[in-house]
């Protein structure tokens, strides 16, 4: 490792050793407050900070196993002299005697193809910038609710990419003809190729939602459940849900979805005071069933935005869990009545029929849902002797889900190019 | 049900084993039609819609069916992590260091409920005389019931020891600055449990700092930094092999006006991008108050530091108080340092503290 570590010190004392005056050029010049580069303005600090040398960067970690802006260093660190300058990077020399080189391109601060276009094309379809996302009107309901073919899905990594950015798009994705004998596990890891994926939460990693007598949550009774999102009580609601139907032979209990993202958009056009409303002030959420040892609470605003782009960020939104109580406690009554009113108007406008996608799920369809963007619910069903309904959920990090549409492939080349500069 | 709403009428509103409504009807235009009295903590009362029920006034009542023990309101508070109840340092007192006998906690539940108390108050508890081995950790987490753990990239249980071609920056000897772990994720872990196998090389002590002491220290001093610190978003990347793993969050985040969350990770902040989200001059603000912020958390003398011991281990509030490592040297005559992490999201430590038995 020193021995190729030297080596590229070497090469980088070369490319200086040819340049000694400071080159200025339209592509890179130093400056008072650091250096223009391809027209960017960066400070010193950070062009110490990118740093993209074996030294500065692990070759394995693609992270900084030292830390050149430590308090320490920190603002005295200047650029003092640019050398060569190659399609990719740009070698620089600093003041605390560090020569390295930093990168001009995406390909060459995140590696080579095709990782490095991938980050350049879908960055805001990963961060779920409303840009990218295609709320729901009635005009797409096809393309919103199209069913994929699972065999095909899984066929290649480039199919499956397209259906997880299909997902993000439409905060819904469905899934057919699965077979069978497969389990939640067998389809998010092995067959999304989503590993480490599965969040286990108060149910468990599974969670089989089908009726039992005496229910401990409203989800395994047989009554209708209005639309909401999952989890409300949790500090941090998971993100991806996914539901798996395994059997589903009662009467009733068709499922349905509403994007919430759309309400919240037409509310803002029109009523944009009740939405400030929404997203101003929490409520307190609460699961306890007795004799359970389970005690979940938590506030969340029911609306959240984008601190930095004002995107649609999260609705959190779980009626039967909501702890009016409390929330009759923590805030003056001018307050409630104001919250009241922006959450009912809300809520019909999420109850209304034209915007909910509505389907009786069967056995081996499967359900890929933004738990921060769309509600799903059911109605009510009848149960007798002899029939089942059952659904298999999960969840999972976004992270996670980015991460499968970003990473290259197992044995793609994804270390820097710097031996090319 | 044999729960109080029996002895008042029925429960055709309250999931007696759920503890849930069990319709959410549209009660918009509803009405109280006639209240007929208090008795114990519920006030009955009739609605114009034709039902008649009861409504609770007080904790007690609005906790259920049946008459069910509140948890005690400071327990509460740190679950929601309120400054209020918080105690930020910023030197290592006593209380700081106080160290928990894992016995004592695992064998007594309010004995366990008690160190919890005081790494929510604290955002940082130790435990000494743990199980040694291997996997050991996961365990001690059944024993203390505080699960389930956490899955993410790392693994259920990540074991930090010293490779040759680290992966990460924490499989190497190198001297770790105080950091928060994985602020790329959305939802970046609330806390964690650092399990020490083996400690028996020269160097590598432990150290940790408390973040929201600093950035107390900020907004009482220096307000303008402090705003930077919680407006600014900063983008982070991590990506190793086969990950790739990105997202853009303020150094500071805030409920209401409390302090809430931080992640402050040097090592993977993404400059690359950070350059392409916002100009020159804010950026240097926003360096300018990063270093403040930095200079404070790299100062000994608001760090705790100990070199941790074969079975001890330390609960860290991973939104809160930053850790960090000497450097260690390896390739001697033997010994390791072989240290285990599990990470825990808030909501199942808060129901550890908070569950009734």
């Amino acid at each position: 490792m020193l021995g190729r570590l030297g080596a590229s010190l070497n090469a980088l004392s070369t490319r200086f050793s040819k340049n000694l005056q400071v080159r200025t050029n339209s592509t890179a010049q130093l400056t008072e407050s650091g250096m223009l580069l391809d027209g960017r303005q960066l400070l010193h600090v950070e062009t110490r900070n990118m740093c993209r040398c074996e030294k500065c960067l692990g070759k394995h970690s693609h992270t900084r196993p030292n830390l050149p802006f430590q308090g320490s260093n920190f603002p005295d660190v200047r650029a003092e002299e640019i050398g060569r300058v190659s399609d990719n990077f740009v070698s620089v020399r600093w003041s605390d005697g560090h020569e390295g080189l930093i990168a001009r391109t995406f390909r060459g601060d995140y590696g080579p193809e095709p990782l490095a276009s991938r980050v350049e094309n879908l960055t805001d379809i990963i961060r779920r910038r409303n840009s990218e996302q295609i709320f729901w009107t009635g005009s797409n309901p096809e393309e919103q609710t199209k069913f994929w073919d699972w065999n095909w899905v899984v066929e290649s990594s480039d199919n499956t990419r397209e259906f997880l950015i299909h997902y993000i798009r439409y905060g819904i994705g469905f899934l057919t003809n699965i077979p069978l004998h497969l389990q939640m596990r067998d389809i998010v890891h092995d067959g999304l190729g989503i590993v480490r994926a599965i969040r286990k939460t108060v149910f468990a990693e599974v969670d089989l939602v089908r009726f039992q007598n005496n229910p401990t949550n409203a989800g395994y009774g047989t009554g209708g459940l209005p639309g909401h999102t999952d989890l409300a009580y949790y500090n941090q609601t998971p993100h991806v849900q996914f539901f798996h139907c395994l059997e589903n032979t009662v009467d009733g209990g068709e499922s349905f979805w509403v994007d919430a993202f759309s309400v919240i958009r037409e509310m803002q056009e029109t009523v944009p005071e009740l939405v400030e409303r929404l997203s101003d002030i929490p409520i307190t959420f609460r699961y306890t069933p007795p004799g359970t040892g389970v005690f979940h609470l938590t506030n969340h605003p029911v609306v959240q935005f984008d601190k930095l782009n004002g995107d649609i960020h999260q609705v959190i939104d779980h009626p039967w869990s909501m702890d009016t109580a409390m929330f009759a406690r923590t805030h003056p009554l001018e307050t409630r009545i104001k919250w009241w009113e922006a959450y009912l108007h809300y809520r019909s406008l999420i109850e209304d029929g034209s915007r909910t996608y509505t389907r009786f799920l069967r056995g081996g369809e499967f359900v890929v849902l933004d738990n921060w963007r769309v509600y799903h619910g059911r109605k009510e069903f009848t149960w007798k002797e002899g029939q089942e309904r059952v659904v298999a959920t999960s969840y999972m990090d976004w992270n996670h889900m980015a991460s499968r549409i970003m990473s290259t492939e197992v044995g793609d080349h994804v270390f820097l190019e710097i031996d090319q500069h | 049900s044999s729960g109080i709403n029996a002895e008042y009428g029925g429960s055709d509103c309250f999931g007696g084993t759920s503890n849930q409504p069990l319709h959410t009807n549209d009660y918009t235009n509803i009405k109280i039609s006639h209240v007929e009295g208090i008795k114990d903590h519920f006030l009955s009362v009739s609605w114009d819609d034709g039902h008649s029920g009861i409504v609770p006034i007080s904790e007690t009542g609005a906790y259920g069916n049946g008459y069910k023990r509140t948890p005690s309101s400071r327990y509460y508070d740190l679950s929601l992590r309120k400054n209020a109840v918080q105690t930020f340092w910023d030197t290592p007192t006593n209380e700081v260091i106080k160290r928990f006998e894992y016995s004592d906690v695992a064998d007594d539940s309010d004995k366990l409920k008690e160190f919890l108390a005081h790494f929510m108050q604290y955002g940082l508890a130790f435990l000494f005389n743990t199980p040694q081995e291997p996997d050991d950790l996961l365990k001690i987490l059944y024993n203390l019931k505080i699960t389930p753990y956490w899955d993410n990239m790392f693994g259920i249980l990540s074991k930090v020891s010293f490779q040759r071609d680290p992966t990460n920056q924490a499989f190497n000897n190198q001297r770790l600055a105080a950091h928060t772990d994985m602020p790329y994720y959305t939802q970046t872990p609330s806390a964690y449990f650092f399990h020490c196998v083996a400690n028996e090389l020269d160097g590598g002590e432990s150290f940790w700092s408390d973040t929201f002491s600093a950035v107390k220290h900020i907004r009482d001093t220096e307000p303008d930094k402090y705003d930077l610190l919680t407006t600014i978003l900063v983008p982070f990347r991590q990506y190793p092999k086969e990950w790739h793993m990105a997202g853009r969050y303020p150094t500071v985040e805030l409920m209401g006006d409390d302090i809430y969350r931080v992640r402050d990770c040097c090592f993977v902040i993404d400059t690359y991008q950070f350059l392409r989200d916002y100009d020159a001059e804010t950026r240097e603000r926003w360096w300018q108050a990063y270093r403040t912020l930095r200079l404070l958390m790299e100062d000994p003398a608001r760090t705790v530091q100990q070199k941790l011991g074969a079975g001890d281990l330390v609960l860290i509030d991973n939104w809160r108080v930053q850790h960090g490592r000497n450097a260690f040297s390896v390739g001697g005559a033997g010994g390791r340092r072989a240290m285990e992490v599990a990470y825990i999201e808030w909501s199942h430590v808060q129901n550890r503290l908070l569950k009734m038995e």
